[in-house]
């Protein structure tokens, strides 16, 4: 037995019906009963709508990453220009790396020239400086101690084979471990005339003049001449003149 | 006198989200309530309807770049957003029990429907109906949309939203009639 195909409305004449239906407009007379009924269904439905006000907050902001994209725009006018979201962390950061800088050129300045930099600035308080690495030297004895500095001994009292185990070098030669006061002092004891020593114990006239004060300290002047002798009291000179 | 002439320069993307921001501010606070009356026609609770609504608009914003003007007008694809949404709360909830069929006059029942119908009995009954009927009846008399528009929410063709309309409103009548005492 064939089934009878189900009956299409017409789609224009059934939505105006319903739209008819939704707004209160009374069907039309063609309608059947259960036409009328369905409409009648469509209008309370519709009747069921409550609507509602939105949320004035919108939902999207709501999502992290839209509050902290959009939800600070309205709050800084600024902040919509290209590149100035960043703009203040890489201006700590600048800073920062800056500040960390100059402190790094300060310390190294101040012990490149071997000072202990400027006054009230440097903390190393003379203990240590840095030699550009970052590594601190550690405090050294001085190389090589001045023989003015040494103690004095005198040269026959050295002791036989003496701390450097050295030959006793004859009177006037450099010595590492000290010979005469002014030859250690000037450093040139070989331009001294030997007739010029106050260490000779019995040469020394009461008259004499002293030596003048700066010929030792200048080496490169001609060596003083011999006072001349006094005319009474002329005494021979206690040192053989040297052969030659 | 000299004539001024402003150069226009083309707005920054960071411009440009303000202004769809904006744009899609003004149309969610207009089509939030056919959002909520179409969420409240599928889903049980009124909050859960207002969440089903909320998360339409976020999704639709977060695929606004998504939007094609060529296929079809906005509501329509915020409806077809809406309807995944509808879709996804509907998963996670129980499943409900459908209704004991009773049997009665038509007119009868009719009569009875005129002030007893309320949002229990309609959401039971329409559970009983083709997912795709649901939505169609939804979108009409929840939200309000007209064919065209429910046809390209749905993706089909005007004739057979009509068709498909026309069908289950009587089926949705046949069910009601039966559940009214």
């Amino acid at each position: 037995m064939k089934h009878p195909a189900p009956k299409r409305p017409d789609a224009e004449a059934f939505a105006r019906r319903i739209d008819d239906a939704i707004h209160g407009r009374p069907p039309s007379a063609a309608a059947d009963a259960d036409e009328r009924a369905d409409l009648l269904l469509a209008r309370r439905l519709a009747g069921l709508r409550r609507g509602g006000v939105a949320p004035s907050r919108p939902p999207w902001l709501d999502r992290p990453a839209e509050r902290r994209r959009l939800a600070w725009l309205p709050r800084w006018p600024l902040a919509w220009l290209p590149g100035l979201r960043l703009a203040p962390v890489l201006l700590a950061l600048v800073a920062v790396l800056g500040l960390t800088r100059l402190a790094t050129l300060g310390r190294w300045s101040a012990g490149a020239d071997g000072k202990n930099g400027t006054a009230g600035t440097d903390r190393t308080n003379g203990t240590y400086r840095t030699n550009g690495t970052n590594e601190t030297e550690v405090p050294q004895e001085p190389a090589a101690t001045p023989a003015t500095d040494r103690p004095l001994t005198p040269i026959g009292s050295l002791p036989a084979g003496g701390p450097a185990d050295e030959p006793a070098l004859p009177y006037g030669s450099h010595s590492s471990y000290g010979s005469h006061p002014e030859a250690s002092a000037t450093h040139h004891p070989t331009t001294h005339p030997p007739t010029e020593t106050p260490h000779h114990p019995t040469a020394e006239p009461p008259t004499d003049p002293p030596p003048h004060p700066t010929a030792p300290h200048h080496p490169t002047a001609e060596p003083p001449t011999d006072p001349p002798p006094h005319p009474t009291a002329p005494h021979p000179s206690p040192v053989p003149p040297l052969a030659g | 006198m000299p004539q001024r002439f402003v150069a226009l320069k083309p707005p920054t993307e960071a411009v440009l989200d303000l202004r769809i921001a904006a744009v899609f501010e003004a149309f969610y606070r207009q089509r939030w309530p056919q959002i909520l009356d179409f969420a409240r026609f599928r889903l049980a609770g009124e909050g859960e309807a207002e969440d089903a609504a909320a998360e339409s608009f976020s999704r639709a914003w977060a695929q606004r770049e998504r939007f094609d003007a060529r296929r079809g007008p906005p509501e329509a694809w915020l409806f077809g957003i809406a309807r995944h949404v509808v879709q996804d709360h509907r998963r996670r909830r129980r499943p409900t029990t459908p209704l004991e069929p009773t049997t009665g006059a038509p007119d009868e029942a009719m009569e009875a429907l005129e002030g007893s119908l309320d949002w229990t009995g309609l959401r039971q009954a329409l559970g009983q109906l083709p997912t795709v009927d649901q939505e169609i009846i939804a979108l009409r008399f929840g939200a309000g949309l007209d064919h065209r528009s429910i046809a390209t929410a749905l993706g089909q063709r005007e004739g057979n939203v009509s068709l498909r309309l026309h069908r289950s409103l009587r089926r949705l009548r046949q069910l009601l009639e039966r559940s009214l005492p």
